[in-house]
């Protein structure tokens, strides 16, 4: 027997097993509709490449992996795709994602299988492609893309195969390993193959006596591969405690195994290894236990990845009125769902169906005693209470310094917890909160850079425009002295400035005469206002000083009076231009208002609307508010175009 | 069918904290029924005494912080404190004796820090400290183990402090307080020239085995783990064996420390308490090992009778300080030589 | 009298000697440390909304090292005014309502179709997170959007929402659980050491 190490803590956990390992996997037929997220992995979710309305036949491929950490998804059955779109995934979230949703036809028909006859020949990059193409994730839990782990970057010395099963209830693989252990031993050679013939350990509970005789007897002594029965303790099935046991070596903090020379697959990943590369089969389907006391029929069953949770209940008869808690995973790790139409998907290993009182009731949780039962317990070697305690006052840093990434949640702490506290409950919400807090300080940074980045390209606009301004200005008083320059006789400056203003003035004037009328109206009107303003400032300023015996007063008085006479010669002169244009300024100004009246009414209107009781009558008042806002808009483009028409006609008259 | 939204894990030890507390509870009789058979009925009035006081206090306390009372009674926390002080206490104590001690215990020492978890001292200890302080004559009135008082006068003693017949026959120094004041004489000269002490020494290392007894039962149970009470034993032991091999006459040997005075019942009862006490395992074995150190200087050259609350308490106060460098490597944090745990 | 001499000759050197050991131990030993205004900066949210009255983060952050008060950021909340107070050794006082009340974050979104491209929210985005030109349809690149609001004013067709950010089973974490029997008012336990 080889030899074998501990890990620190765990937990013994009745195990149930006995309730669902005694008969032989069930295949259960296919359901009327199947529903596929296209994210049943971890990482990028898969691409739709079937629409609705398509036939498509058992296997076909029907959302094609996105990136390097991504799965294909294969259709389970023969059927029409009915639709694309949101249902419910099986997430603790109970949230809604994508998923292609096909309704079997029933004939359950292949579409072409490409059977590799003798896989042997085949070489690694074939393999890996195979592995890809046939959408394989990790069957046991966590669904990271199979192909992944297997293109290691360090060279691999030992293949650890995951059969330790050790949550309680679950016996899928178990049941995987007594009846298909010829199929998971080539399997086994085939990933052996693509990592260069690694030694293989395969580790196994010592409470699946008959599997392990399977895999032994599927065995011969030319292959590099050995069983190696483990003491049965949780969670020994977690990736980083099964290889411990088997290796005593720990997998490097934020490390993977490759690291360490390690790839650690699930036995029944192998197994879809083996129907892809010489079946040609892509994973389609998978086992999954169905337990718990409200389950008459608890057992195994090989069932359609899609296939709905009420679908496989159904068929294993669960009374779901006896049912108060289903579990999809096991009891230890796995998540409640309430929704029965949510689908089984390629990491879904059990539906524990629990009866009242069959599963830990929700206590009442006390306080903690710091007992350090948790700490005994962990088998992430963390402080599990201090962890507690830091996750309930939102101390983050703090947790993240006592190690809380470590924690695999594995529930060992919870489990034996005096004080009944929900732990792992208090961790997922630290680690939750510490992942939005990065991205938010992330954000942060962005936007921090991004505004900077503005705030310098505004500042450069504006010292560019400066400087055009002044390049200009130098510019022109360097062409002004170049002409001096080249014209030094020309007498005096001075006259030769007077000539040019004169010029100028003329060429104004030549220049006005063709003024559009428009033009000339607009300058009396600016002429006018600006007296105005003048002659207002002047009077405000004139009150003042009188008020406070100024002797500027007599000096301001005739200001203003000579200011009243220049307004009102500017008004007049204004209003002549007006009479000659036709306008009428009155007219316009009454019509602006209404047009606004109009608006503002629909407006309010539009709010009552939001909270009215009968909101037929003020639709219809909208209705009359718009004419009303419509008719008035028309009169006033119409007085406008008159501006733009009439002085043409006033000048051609 | 209404199905519960719930965090895993989905199953339960059904370990209580209430069951933790009950197992503390038993595991002290073995000491008590000892205790009794020496010294009479004193430590069974007082233990009943003090275990309706703490459940009164603990109530009413509660009620004040408006907390729900019946879950956090049925803990039982407050039974565990009042038992505690009643086996700590002599049991020559009067009832006024026992009522300052719980009332501060349970009030002053685990209330005003927010109830049980988050106490940062012992409860126990701490009353038993503040009698100690406060009441030193009474709190060094032990009976002579030669005749025990009837159950009446027992009575009687404890609410008028006066016995028919007088006490002052019935009074003898401890042990442990005579072990102090040898005059250069080895114990068991001592015991050889003073037949009633010896018969004490006898009597305490009984009641000492029989708190032993106990805490091997909640060591089975899993109540707490070796750690905290083998560090301490191992640190008494280890000093007392040094200084008695450097001066046999003056400091009595590691024996004699493990089995007088209230060694054992420290050890496994209150060095035990996590609340108060170091988090880790490292760390518990420090604040163990701290313990002993702290019994034996106290005893050997402090002018307190007996050491350990205030080893206790001194310890406790150190504890966070013990935990922040204690904190063990966790998984996959340091390249670890295989760890052999056997063959399988 | 020599010896008066010579104490001041001595007093004189180790003077000298002192002071430049001091001196350059001064530049040798400089700590270079972010300028208060940067540390201030780091802490705010910067979603540059200008609640605060003032025209970004970075100048709250200048007026703050000034002397203004650290209660005035809405969107950084408590939790800005708490890691403010830690850092200038401050008390923690509540938002000041004046300047808005916390709010779940948000993120623009612009009704395409309504949009009439007239380029006044690209120029009111402290962040330049709006796509667009002059008669062509905007777009606001959601992954930059900081959610300050200050687009939402400009635009002359109301063709902007602000719409909380979606839960996806992406960024879903567990909430904290209920306290069913809760004992301590003190979430702190003495395994803190600063707390014992």
């Amino acid at each position: 027997m080889r030899k074998t190490w501990n890990f620190h803590g765990g937990v013994h956990p009745l195990e149930n097993k006995t309730q669902s390992n005694q008969l032989p996997i069930v295949v259960m037929p296919a359901p009327k509709q199947l529903v596929l997220p296209l994210s049943q992995h971890m990482g990028k979710a898969g691409k739709a490449v079937v629409k609705p309305g398509d036939y498509v036949f058992k296997g076909q491929l029907i959302a094609s992996a996105q990136g390097f950490v991504s799965a294909n998804i294969h259709a389970p059955s023969s059927g029409y795709v009915s639709a694309l779109e949101e249902r419910t995934l099986p997430h603790q979230s109970a949230l809604s994602g994508p998923c292609i949703v096909i309704d079997t036809d029933g004939k359950d028909q292949w579409g072409d299988l490409n059977p590799t006859i003798d896989p042997k020949l085949l070489s690694k990059s074939d393999l890996l492609y195979l592995i890809q193409a046939a959408g394989i994730t990790g069957m046991g839990g966590a669904g990271f893309p199979g192909a992944v782990k297997l293109q290691p970057k360090s060279s691999i010395h030992t293949l650890i195969i995951n059969a330790a099963e050790c949550e309680p209830y679950i016996t899928a693989d178990d049941r995987l390993m007594r009846e298909y252990a010829d199929q998971i031993i080539s399997g086994i050679q085939l990933v052996q193959q693509l990592l260069d013939q690694p030694q293989c350990l395969i580790g196994i509970e010592d409470n699946k006596p008959e599997a392990i005789a399977a895999l032994n007897h599927a065995l011969n002594q030319h292959m590099n591969i050995e069983v190696c029965v483990i003491e049965t303790k949780y969670p020994s099935g977690g990736e980083k405690q099964l290889i411990e046991i088997l290796t005593g070596q720990q997998v490097p903090n934020e490390g993977i195994p490759a690291d360490i020379g390690i790839v650690c697959q699930n036995v029944g990943t192998v197994k879809a290894v083996f129907d892809a590369i010489v079946l040609g089969q892509p994973l389609i389907t998978r086992i999954t236990t169905v337990t718990g006391k409200a389950a008459v029929n608890a057992g195994n069953y090989e069932v359609l990845i899609g296939t709905k949770v009420a679908d496989v209940l159904a068929f294993a008869k669960v009374d779901l009125i006896k049912t108060s808690r289903l579990v999809m995973g096991g009891p230890m790790m796995g998540f409640t769902i309430q929704d029965t139409q949510t689908p089984i998907i390629k990491s879904s290993n059990c539906i524990l169906a629990a009866a009242d009182l069959e599963l830990a009731t929700v206590a009442d949780h006390h306080s903690c005693i710091r007992c350090g039962l948790c700490e005994v317990a962990c088998p992430a070697e963390l402080l599990p209470q201090q962890l507690f305690w830091f996750a309930k006052a939102e101390e983050f840093e703090k947790a993240q310094d006592h190690n809380l990434s470590d924690c695999i949640e594995c529930g060992a702490c919870a489990w034996v917890c005096p004080s009944q506290i929900p732990l792992v409950q208090y961790y997922r919400y630290a680690k939750g909160r510490i992942k939005a807090l990065n991205n938010e300080t992330q954000l942060a940074e962005l936007s921090r850079m991004r505004f900077e980045t503005r705030e310098q390209r505004l500042v450069d606009e504006k010292s560019a425009k400066e400087e055009k301004r002044k390049l200009r200005a130098t510019a022109a008083a360097a062409a002004q002295a170049a002409k001096r320059a080249a014209n030094p006789t020309s007498a005096d400056p001075i006259a030769a400035a007077l000539a040019r203003v004169n010029k100028r003035k003329q060429e104004q004037q030549t220049a006005t005469t063709p003024k559009s009328p428009e033009e000339v109206y607009k300058e009396l009107k600016t002429a006018a206002a600006i007296t105005r303003t003048k002659l207002n400032k002047t009077s405000k300023a004139l009150t003042d000083a009188k008020a406070q015996d100024h002797e500027q007063a007599a000096g301001l008085q005739e200001t203003v009076i000579a200011l009243t006479t220049k307004a009102a010669v500017a008004q007049a002169k204004l209003h002549a231009y007006e009479t000659k244009l036709g306008l009428d300024p009155e007219k316009e100004k009454i019509l602006q208002v209404s047009v606004a009246k109009a608006n503002g009414t629909i407006r309010q209107l539009e709010k009552i609307l939001a909270t009215a009781a009968d909101p037929k009558r003020i639709e219809a008042d909208i209705l009359n508010a718009k004419a009303t806002h419509e008719a008035a808009t028309q009169a006033l483009a119409d007085h406008q175009t008159n501006l733009t028409k009439k002085p043409t006609s006033a000048q051609e008259s | 069918m209404a199905l519960v939204n719930l965090s895993s894990p989905h199953h339960h030890s059904l370990n209580k904290t209430s069951r933790l507390m009950v197992w503390v509870l038993l595991a002290t009789l073995p000491g008590l029924a000892v205790q009794s058979y020496f010294y009479g009925y004193g430590t069974l009035i007082n233990l009943l005494w003090a275990s309706f006081l703490a459940l009164g206090f603990e109530a009413i306390v509660l009620g004040l912080r408006r907390r729900p009372i019946m879950p956090y009674l049925t803990d039982g926390s407050a039974l565990v404190t009042a038992f505690l002080i009643a086996l700590a206490l002599p049991p020559f104590s009067p009832w006024w004796l026992t009522l300052v001690a719980v009332l501060f215990s349970i009030i002053f020492a685990k209330h005003l820090y927010g109830g049980l978890g988050n106490n940062p001292f012992n409860p126990a200890m701490v009353g038993y400290a503040l009698c100690l302080i406060a009441f030193p004559v009474s709190m060094t009135q032990w009976a002579g183990t030669e005749a025990t008082l009837t159950f009446g006068q027992q009575w009687q003693w404890f609410w008028l402090e006066s016995v028919t017949g007088g006490i002052d026959s019935w009074t003898r120094a401890t042990p442990l307080d005579l072990m102090r004041r040898t005059n250069g004489l080895t114990l068991t000269e001592v015991a050889s020239s003073n037949p009633q002490l010896g018969l004490g020494l006898v009597a305490s290392m009984w009641i000492n085995l029989a708190y032993l007894l106990g805490g091997l039962i909640l060591l089975a149970a899993r109540v707490f783990t070796w750690h905290a009470p083998v560090a301490m034993l191992a640190g008494l032991g280890f000093c007392a064996g040094l200084f008695h091999m450097g001066e046999p006459d003056l400091y009595p040997s590691a024996s004699q420390h493990l089995l007088t005075g209230a060694t054992m019942l420290s050890a496994f009862f209150i060095v035990t308490d996590p609340v108060s006490g170091a988090t880790s395992r490292k760390g518990k074995l420090v604040f163990g090992v701290g313990v002993g150190i702290l019994v034996f200087i106290i005893r050997s050259f402090g002018s307190y009778p007996d050491a350990f609350a205030f080893a206790i308490l001194l310890m406790n106060l150190s504890a966070p300080l013990i935990d922040t460098y204690t904190q063990p490597k966790a998984y996959g944090h340091q390249p670890k030589k295989s760890r052999s745990q056997g063959e399988e | 009298m020599q010896t008066f001499y010579f104490a001041i000759v001595i007093l004189a050197l180790l003077a000298i000697v002192f002071g430049a050991i001091l001196g350059f131990a001064s530049i040798r030993f400089k700590v270079v440390g972010d300028p208060i205004v940067d540390q201030i900066d780091k802490l705010l949210p910067q979603t540059q909304c200008g609640q605060c009255g003032h025209p970004g983060c970075k100048p709250y952050a200048q007026a703050i090292a000034n002397g203004e008060a650290i209660n005035h950021c809405p969107p950084g909340g408590e939790a800005t005014i708490k890691a403010l107070a830690d850092l200038l050794d401050l008390e923690a006082i509540p938002l000041d309502a004046e300047h808005g009340s916390e709010a779940i974050r948000t993120i623009a979104y612009i009704r395409e179709d309504e949009c009439i491209g007239c380029t006044k929210c690209i120029q009111a985005c402290p962040v330049d997170a709006i796509l667009g030109a002059a008669k062509q349809m905007h777009t606001v690149i959601i992954d930059e959007c900081t959610g300050c609001d200050l687009c939402l004013d400009p635009c002359p067709v109301d063709c902007i929402d602000m719409i909380p950010i979606e839960v996806t089973p992406v960024n879903w974490h567990w909430q904290q659980p209920e306290q069913l029997i809760a004992t301590s008012s003190s979430p702190y336990s003495h395994g803190a050491p600063d707390h014992a």
